[in-house]
Protein backbone atom coordinates (compact mmCIF):
# COMPACT_ATOMS: atom_id res chain seq x y z
CA UNK A 1 0.00 0.00 0.00
CA UNK A 2 2.89 2.53 0.23
CA UNK A 3 3.08 2.44 -3.75
CA UNK A 4 -0.96 3.14 -4.75
CA UNK A 5 0.40 3.77 -8.33
CA UNK A 6 1.35 0.34 -8.98
CA UNK A 7 -2.08 -1.27 -8.43
CA UNK A 8 -3.23 1.84 -10.51
CA UNK A 9 -0.84 1.34 -13.63
CA UNK A 10 -1.50 -3.29 -12.90
CA UNK A 11 -5.68 -2.11 -13.53
CA UNK A 12 -5.12 0.00 -16.16
CA UNK A 13 -2.79 -2.99 -18.03
CA UNK A 14 -5.34 -5.41 -17.23
CA UNK A 15 -8.20 -3.08 -18.79
CA UNK A 16 -6.32 -2.49 -21.82
CA UNK A 17 -5.43 -6.55 -22.36
CA UNK A 18 -8.94 -7.61 -21.21
CA UNK A 19 -10.02 -5.24 -24.35
CA UNK A 20 -13.02 -3.51 -21.83
CA UNK A 21 -12.19 0.08 -23.02
CA UNK A 22 -14.51 2.61 -23.94
CA UNK A 23 -12.20 3.32 -26.74
CA UNK A 24 -11.17 -0.25 -27.93
CA UNK A 25 -15.29 -0.27 -28.49
CA UNK A 26 -15.74 2.72 -30.42
CA UNK A 27 -12.54 2.24 -32.45
CA UNK A 28 -13.97 -1.33 -33.52
CA UNK A 29 -17.57 0.32 -34.86
CA UNK A 30 -15.52 2.61 -36.59
CA UNK A 31 -13.75 -0.29 -38.47
CA UNK A 32 -16.66 -2.25 -39.36
CA UNK A 33 -16.22 -2.92 -42.73
CA UNK A 34 -20.12 -4.46 -44.44
CA UNK A 35 -19.41 -6.72 -46.95
CA UNK A 36 -22.52 -9.01 -49.00
CA UNK A 37 -21.48 -11.90 -46.62
CA UNK A 38 -22.02 -10.49 -43.30
CA UNK A 39 -24.68 -7.94 -44.37
CA UNK A 40 -27.33 -9.42 -45.44
CA UNK A 41 -29.89 -7.72 -48.39
CA UNK A 42 -32.16 -5.75 -45.86
CA UNK A 43 -35.60 -6.76 -45.94
CA UNK A 44 -36.85 -3.23 -45.39
CA UNK A 45 -35.90 -0.12 -45.25
CA UNK A 46 -36.61 3.22 -43.48
CA UNK A 47 -37.38 6.18 -45.21
CA UNK A 48 -38.03 10.18 -43.95
CA UNK A 49 -40.78 11.37 -46.08
CA UNK A 50 -40.14 14.92 -47.49
CA UNK A 51 -43.40 17.14 -48.49
CA UNK A 52 -43.48 16.86 -52.00
CA UNK A 53 -39.98 15.01 -52.63
CA UNK A 54 -38.34 18.36 -51.79
CA UNK A 55 -35.06 17.74 -50.87
CA UNK A 56 -35.00 21.17 -48.50
CA UNK A 57 -38.72 20.08 -47.44
CA UNK A 58 -39.28 19.31 -43.62
CA UNK A 59 -39.59 15.88 -42.14
CA UNK A 60 -42.94 14.23 -41.84
CA UNK A 61 -42.12 10.76 -41.06
CA UNK A 62 -40.57 7.58 -41.32
CA UNK A 63 -42.23 5.11 -42.94
CA UNK A 64 -40.73 1.36 -43.20
CA UNK A 65 -41.06 -0.29 -46.63
CA UNK A 66 -40.35 -3.61 -48.38
CA UNK A 67 -36.66 -3.24 -49.86
CA UNK A 68 -37.86 -4.47 -52.89
CA UNK A 69 -40.58 -2.89 -53.22
CA UNK A 70 -38.77 1.01 -52.54
CA UNK A 71 -36.24 -0.47 -55.25
CA UNK A 72 -39.20 -0.50 -57.73
CA UNK A 73 -40.75 2.46 -56.68
CA UNK A 74 -37.39 4.37 -57.00
CA UNK A 75 -35.97 3.32 -60.29
CA UNK A 76 -38.86 4.98 -62.57
CA UNK A 77 -38.54 8.11 -60.90
CA UNK A 78 -34.62 8.29 -61.68
CA UNK A 79 -34.29 6.38 -65.02
CA UNK A 80 -37.03 6.94 -67.52
CA UNK A 81 -38.89 3.55 -67.96
CA UNK A 82 -39.08 3.79 -71.97
CA UNK A 83 -35.04 3.41 -72.12
CA UNK A 84 -32.86 0.31 -73.23
CA UNK A 85 -33.40 -2.78 -70.83
CA UNK A 86 -29.64 -2.96 -69.92
CA UNK A 87 -29.06 1.14 -69.11
CA UNK A 88 -32.53 0.20 -66.64
CA UNK A 89 -30.96 -2.84 -65.41
CA UNK A 90 -27.69 -0.61 -64.80
CA UNK A 91 -29.82 1.31 -62.97
CA UNK A 92 -31.89 -1.48 -60.97
CA UNK A 93 -28.15 -2.36 -59.46
CA UNK A 94 -27.37 1.18 -58.93
CA UNK A 95 -30.64 1.90 -56.79
CA UNK A 96 -30.15 -1.08 -54.45
CA UNK A 97 -26.31 -0.82 -54.14
CA UNK A 98 -27.57 2.54 -53.30
CA UNK A 99 -30.19 1.70 -50.49
CA UNK A 100 -28.20 -1.23 -49.49
CA UNK A 101 -25.29 0.49 -48.26
CA UNK A 102 -27.60 3.16 -46.23
CA UNK A 103 -29.28 0.68 -44.42
CA UNK A 104 -26.16 0.16 -42.96
CA UNK A 105 -25.49 3.51 -42.50
CA UNK A 106 -28.74 5.05 -40.88
CA UNK A 107 -28.61 9.07 -39.86
CA UNK A 108 -30.57 11.00 -37.40
CA UNK A 109 -31.88 14.45 -38.28
CA UNK A 110 -34.42 16.62 -37.02
CA UNK A 111 -34.99 14.23 -34.25
CA UNK A 112 -35.63 11.33 -37.01
CA UNK A 113 -33.63 8.29 -37.81
CA UNK A 114 -33.67 6.81 -41.30
CA UNK A 115 -31.65 5.01 -44.14
CA UNK A 116 -32.88 7.38 -46.65
CA UNK A 117 -34.82 9.97 -47.46
CA UNK A 118 -37.64 10.21 -50.41
CA UNK A 119 -35.79 12.79 -52.38
CA UNK A 120 -32.69 13.18 -54.25
CA UNK A 121 -30.87 13.89 -50.63
CA UNK A 122 -30.70 10.42 -51.81
CA UNK A 123 -32.89 8.45 -54.68
CA UNK A 124 -35.94 9.65 -55.17
CA UNK A 125 -38.82 7.61 -54.27
CA UNK A 126 -42.55 8.02 -54.83
CA UNK A 127 -45.15 5.45 -53.77
CA UNK A 128 -46.59 3.13 -56.26
CA UNK A 129 -44.81 4.66 -59.05
CA UNK A 130 -43.10 1.20 -60.33
CA UNK A 131 -43.48 0.70 -63.66
CA UNK A 132 -43.88 -2.95 -65.81
CA UNK A 133 -40.29 -2.11 -67.62
CA UNK A 134 -38.49 -1.00 -64.24
CA UNK A 135 -40.29 -3.62 -61.91
CA UNK A 136 -38.49 -6.42 -64.61
CA UNK A 137 -35.65 -4.90 -64.41
CA UNK A 138 -35.27 -4.52 -60.74
CA UNK A 139 -36.22 -8.68 -60.69
CA UNK A 140 -33.66 -9.59 -62.99
CA UNK A 141 -30.54 -7.59 -60.77
CA UNK A 142 -32.11 -8.83 -57.56
CA UNK A 143 -29.89 -11.94 -57.40
CA UNK A 144 -27.03 -10.33 -58.07
CA UNK A 145 -24.98 -7.43 -56.59
CA UNK A 146 -22.51 -4.88 -57.54
CA UNK A 147 -19.40 -4.76 -54.87
CA UNK A 148 -16.12 -4.78 -54.05
CA UNK A 149 -14.12 -8.39 -55.22
CA UNK A 150 -14.38 -9.32 -51.48
CA UNK A 151 -17.91 -8.33 -51.50
CA UNK A 152 -17.47 -4.78 -49.80
CA UNK A 153 -20.48 -2.87 -50.18
CA UNK A 154 -20.56 0.98 -51.21
CA UNK A 155 -23.17 3.06 -52.70
CA UNK A 156 -23.24 3.11 -56.33
CA UNK A 157 -23.54 6.90 -56.80
CA UNK A 158 -25.15 8.29 -59.85
CA UNK A 159 -26.21 11.90 -61.42
CA UNK A 160 -28.02 12.79 -64.94
CA UNK A 161 -25.65 13.71 -66.63
CA UNK A 162 -25.71 15.07 -70.22
CA UNK A 163 -28.38 14.05 -72.46
CA UNK A 164 -27.56 12.01 -75.68
CA UNK A 165 -23.88 11.74 -74.69
CA UNK A 166 -21.59 9.92 -74.10
CA UNK A 167 -20.68 11.40 -70.60
CA UNK A 168 -17.17 10.56 -70.92
CA UNK A 169 -16.49 12.55 -67.87
CA UNK A 170 -18.32 10.26 -65.51
CA UNK A 171 -15.65 7.46 -66.79
CA UNK A 172 -14.65 5.57 -63.86
CA UNK A 173 -15.59 8.83 -61.78
CA UNK A 174 -17.19 6.07 -59.31
CA UNK A 175 -20.32 8.12 -60.55
CA UNK A 176 -22.45 6.75 -63.02
CA UNK A 177 -24.22 9.15 -65.26
CA UNK A 178 -27.71 8.23 -66.24
CA UNK A 179 -28.21 9.67 -69.57
CA UNK A 180 -24.72 8.16 -70.42
CA UNK A 181 -26.30 4.76 -68.91
CA UNK A 182 -28.53 5.24 -71.94
CA UNK A 183 -26.53 6.29 -74.57
CA UNK A 184 -24.23 3.07 -73.70
CA UNK A 185 -26.64 0.80 -73.67
CA UNK A 186 -28.11 1.73 -77.16
CA UNK A 187 -24.53 1.09 -78.87
CA UNK A 188 -24.70 -2.29 -77.56
CA UNK A 189 -23.23 -2.79 -74.18
CA UNK A 190 -24.57 -4.83 -71.57
CA UNK A 191 -25.83 -3.67 -67.82
CA UNK A 192 -22.05 -4.87 -66.60
CA UNK A 193 -20.53 -3.48 -69.26
CA UNK A 194 -22.02 -0.03 -68.65
CA UNK A 195 -21.53 -0.61 -64.76
CA UNK A 196 -17.53 -1.11 -65.18
CA UNK A 197 -17.40 1.85 -67.55
CA UNK A 198 -18.45 4.54 -65.07
CA UNK A 199 -16.95 2.09 -61.56
CA UNK A 200 -13.61 0.82 -60.74
CA UNK A 201 -12.55 -1.88 -58.33
CA UNK A 202 -15.98 -3.68 -58.34
CA UNK A 203 -17.28 -6.66 -59.71
CA UNK A 204 -21.06 -8.68 -59.99
CA UNK A 205 -21.19 -11.15 -57.49
CA UNK A 206 -24.44 -13.89 -56.85
CA UNK A 207 -26.21 -12.07 -53.92
CA UNK A 208 -25.80 -14.50 -51.19
CA UNK B 1 -48.29 60.52 -92.68
CA UNK B 2 -49.78 57.63 -93.24
CA UNK B 3 -48.01 56.13 -89.82
CA UNK B 4 -50.16 52.67 -90.45
CA UNK B 5 -48.56 51.65 -93.20
CA UNK B 6 -44.82 52.69 -91.63
CA UNK B 7 -46.25 50.42 -88.79
CA UNK B 8 -46.90 47.01 -90.83
CA UNK B 9 -43.90 47.42 -93.07
CA UNK B 10 -41.94 47.63 -89.83
CA UNK B 11 -43.59 44.56 -88.19
CA UNK B 12 -43.37 42.56 -91.33
CA UNK B 13 -39.51 43.69 -91.20
CA UNK B 14 -39.14 42.67 -87.65
CA UNK B 15 -41.09 39.20 -87.83
CA UNK B 16 -39.06 38.20 -91.12
CA UNK B 17 -35.47 39.00 -88.92
CA UNK B 18 -37.20 37.27 -86.13
CA UNK B 19 -36.49 40.43 -83.88
CA UNK B 20 -38.41 40.39 -80.31
CA UNK B 21 -39.23 36.70 -80.89
CA UNK B 22 -37.01 33.57 -79.98
CA UNK B 23 -35.96 31.26 -82.12
CA UNK B 24 -38.24 28.26 -80.85
CA UNK B 25 -38.65 25.13 -82.71
CA UNK B 26 -42.21 25.88 -84.89
CA UNK B 27 -44.72 23.63 -83.50
CA UNK B 28 -46.72 22.62 -86.16
CA UNK B 29 -50.78 21.96 -86.30
CA UNK B 30 -49.97 18.33 -86.80
CA UNK B 31 -48.21 18.28 -83.26
CA UNK B 32 -50.97 19.94 -81.08
CA UNK B 33 -52.92 16.82 -81.40
CA UNK B 34 -52.48 13.19 -80.98
CA UNK B 35 -54.68 12.22 -83.20
CA UNK B 36 -58.29 11.49 -82.79
CA UNK B 37 -57.80 7.48 -82.83
CA UNK B 38 -55.13 7.92 -80.39
CA UNK B 39 -56.90 6.95 -76.83
CA UNK B 40 -54.15 7.24 -73.99
CA UNK B 41 -54.01 5.68 -70.58
CA UNK B 42 -53.23 7.41 -67.31
CA UNK B 43 -53.24 5.21 -64.75
CA UNK B 44 -53.64 7.00 -61.16
CA UNK B 45 -52.80 5.20 -58.26
CA UNK B 46 -54.23 6.77 -55.19
CA UNK B 47 -53.33 5.84 -51.27
CA UNK B 48 -53.01 7.92 -48.36
CA UNK B 49 -49.96 9.67 -47.42
CA UNK B 50 -49.68 6.75 -44.79
CA UNK B 51 -49.36 4.61 -47.82
CA UNK B 52 -52.64 2.63 -47.93
CA UNK B 53 -54.16 2.09 -50.78
CA UNK B 54 -57.82 4.02 -51.48
CA UNK B 55 -60.79 2.20 -52.93
CA UNK B 56 -63.09 4.72 -53.95
CA UNK B 57 -61.91 7.92 -54.71
CA UNK B 58 -63.43 10.15 -57.00
CA UNK B 59 -61.15 11.75 -59.81
CA UNK B 60 -62.17 14.12 -62.07
CA UNK B 61 -59.75 14.77 -65.35
CA UNK B 62 -59.89 18.50 -66.57
CA UNK B 63 -58.44 19.42 -69.58
CA UNK B 64 -56.47 22.36 -70.93
CA UNK B 65 -59.79 24.47 -71.52
CA UNK B 66 -61.42 23.71 -68.09
CA UNK B 67 -63.58 20.90 -69.66
CA UNK B 68 -64.44 17.78 -67.63
CA UNK B 69 -62.66 15.12 -70.12
CA UNK B 70 -63.07 11.92 -67.78
CA UNK B 71 -64.53 10.74 -64.25
CA UNK B 72 -63.94 7.76 -62.44
CA UNK B 73 -63.25 5.90 -59.24
CA UNK B 74 -60.51 3.58 -57.73
CA UNK B 75 -60.65 0.48 -57.40
CA UNK B 76 -59.65 -2.07 -54.27
CA UNK B 77 -55.77 -1.60 -55.42
CA UNK B 78 -56.67 1.87 -55.28
CA UNK B 79 -55.92 2.14 -58.95
CA UNK B 80 -58.37 3.95 -61.74
CA UNK B 81 -57.16 3.92 -65.90
CA UNK B 82 -58.32 7.01 -67.07
CA UNK B 83 -58.74 6.95 -70.91
CA UNK B 84 -59.01 10.12 -73.20
CA UNK B 85 -57.39 11.95 -75.95
CA UNK B 86 -55.69 15.60 -75.30
CA UNK B 87 -53.98 17.44 -77.27
CA UNK B 88 -49.82 18.03 -76.56
CA UNK B 89 -48.66 20.91 -74.20
CA UNK B 90 -46.35 23.71 -76.02
CA UNK B 91 -44.47 24.27 -73.61
CA UNK B 92 -43.07 20.89 -73.31
CA UNK B 93 -42.70 20.38 -77.31
CA UNK B 94 -39.08 21.24 -77.45
CA UNK B 95 -38.12 18.18 -75.02
CA UNK B 96 -41.02 15.48 -75.29
CA UNK B 97 -44.00 15.17 -76.65
CA UNK B 98 -46.83 15.19 -73.98
CA UNK B 99 -50.04 16.70 -73.16
CA UNK B 100 -50.82 17.41 -69.47
CA UNK B 101 -54.25 17.55 -67.65
CA UNK B 102 -55.56 18.45 -64.49
CA UNK B 103 -56.57 16.12 -61.94
CA UNK B 104 -59.36 16.85 -58.76
CA UNK B 105 -59.60 14.07 -56.23
CA UNK B 106 -61.98 13.25 -53.62
CA UNK B 107 -61.97 10.47 -50.83
CA UNK B 108 -64.17 9.59 -47.73
CA UNK B 109 -62.77 10.56 -44.74
CA UNK B 110 -59.82 12.46 -46.86
CA UNK B 111 -59.14 15.78 -48.30
CA UNK B 112 -59.37 16.94 -51.68
CA UNK B 113 -56.02 17.50 -53.66
CA UNK B 114 -55.97 19.04 -57.21
CA UNK B 115 -52.90 17.80 -59.46
CA UNK B 116 -51.63 20.57 -61.93
CA UNK B 117 -49.80 19.40 -65.04
CA UNK B 118 -50.52 15.49 -64.33
CA UNK B 119 -48.20 14.48 -67.69
CA UNK B 120 -50.18 12.70 -70.49
CA UNK B 121 -48.00 10.04 -72.11
CA UNK B 122 -49.20 6.73 -73.11
CA UNK B 123 -48.63 3.89 -69.80
CA UNK B 124 -48.49 7.36 -67.58
CA UNK B 125 -48.60 6.32 -63.72
CA UNK B 126 -49.61 8.77 -61.60
CA UNK B 127 -48.84 8.51 -58.06
CA UNK B 128 -51.25 10.37 -55.61
CA UNK B 129 -51.36 11.21 -51.92
CA UNK B 130 -53.87 12.03 -50.16
CA UNK B 131 -53.90 13.54 -46.28
CA UNK B 132 -56.81 12.53 -44.30
CA UNK B 133 -59.58 14.85 -42.42
CA UNK B 134 -58.25 15.76 -38.98
CA UNK B 135 -61.17 16.76 -36.14
CA UNK B 136 -59.82 20.16 -34.64
CA UNK B 137 -57.56 20.70 -36.99
CA UNK B 138 -57.69 22.81 -40.32
CA UNK B 139 -58.60 21.05 -43.02
CA UNK B 140 -58.05 22.37 -46.27
CA UNK B 141 -57.38 21.12 -50.26
CA UNK B 142 -53.59 20.03 -50.97
CA UNK B 143 -52.28 21.52 -54.48
CA UNK B 144 -49.45 18.89 -56.10
CA UNK B 145 -47.79 18.83 -59.08
CA UNK B 146 -48.00 15.97 -61.82
CA UNK B 147 -45.47 13.19 -62.28
CA UNK B 148 -43.45 15.10 -64.30
CA UNK B 149 -39.86 12.94 -64.73
CA UNK B 150 -36.70 14.65 -63.33
CA UNK B 151 -35.24 14.64 -66.83
CA UNK B 152 -38.14 16.30 -68.14
CA UNK B 153 -37.58 19.36 -66.54
CA UNK B 154 -34.17 19.18 -65.94
CA UNK B 155 -34.27 19.08 -70.21
CA UNK B 156 -36.44 21.65 -70.10
CA UNK B 157 -34.63 24.43 -67.68
CA UNK B 158 -31.80 23.56 -70.17
CA UNK B 159 -33.48 24.26 -73.23
CA UNK B 160 -34.63 27.62 -71.82
CA UNK B 161 -31.76 28.37 -70.46
CA UNK B 162 -29.52 27.85 -73.65
CA UNK B 163 -32.54 29.84 -75.57
CA UNK B 164 -31.94 32.91 -73.40
CA UNK B 165 -28.40 32.18 -74.03
CA UNK B 166 -27.33 32.22 -70.14
CA UNK B 167 -24.69 31.49 -68.35
CA UNK B 168 -23.39 28.26 -66.24
CA UNK B 169 -22.33 28.78 -62.34
CA UNK B 170 -19.16 28.35 -61.29
CA UNK B 171 -18.90 24.45 -61.71
CA UNK B 172 -19.59 22.85 -57.46
CA UNK B 173 -16.52 20.64 -55.92
CA UNK B 174 -17.62 16.84 -55.99
CA UNK B 175 -19.78 16.65 -59.32
CA UNK B 176 -18.51 15.42 -62.24
CA UNK B 177 -19.07 17.99 -65.18
CA UNK B 178 -22.03 19.68 -63.77
CA UNK B 179 -23.03 23.22 -62.66
CA UNK B 180 -26.24 25.10 -62.37
CA UNK B 181 -27.59 27.57 -64.49
CA UNK B 182 -27.00 31.13 -63.73
CA UNK B 183 -29.05 34.60 -63.88
CA UNK B 184 -26.39 36.04 -66.46
CA UNK B 185 -26.38 35.96 -70.14
CA UNK B 186 -22.94 35.00 -72.39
Amino acid sequence: MNRPWIVSVAIFILLICSGSTVTSHAHAQILAYHTIYNSPLPSVIHIAIRANNNPRGQILWVQTVGFQEYCSDVLPNEWYSTWNLEALRAGAMAVKMFGWYHTLHPVTIDGFTFDVDNTTNFQEYKYMSGRPETDQAIKDMWSYAYAYSDGGIAPLDYRSGVPNNANWPFNHSQKMAQWGSQYWATTGMSNIQILNFFFTGRTLLPSP
Amino acid sequence: MQQWLTTIIASVVMSGMGVGVNSVPPVLAKDLSLGSSRTVTVEFRVASVKMKKLDGARILVIDDRGKVIESGVTSREGVWDAHFVTPLDRRFLPVKKMGTVTAILFADGYNEAIIFDVPVEQGQIQPVMLNPIVPNQRNEPTAQLGAIHRHTYMELIRHYAELQKLKKQPPIPGEVDYAPWGPHTR
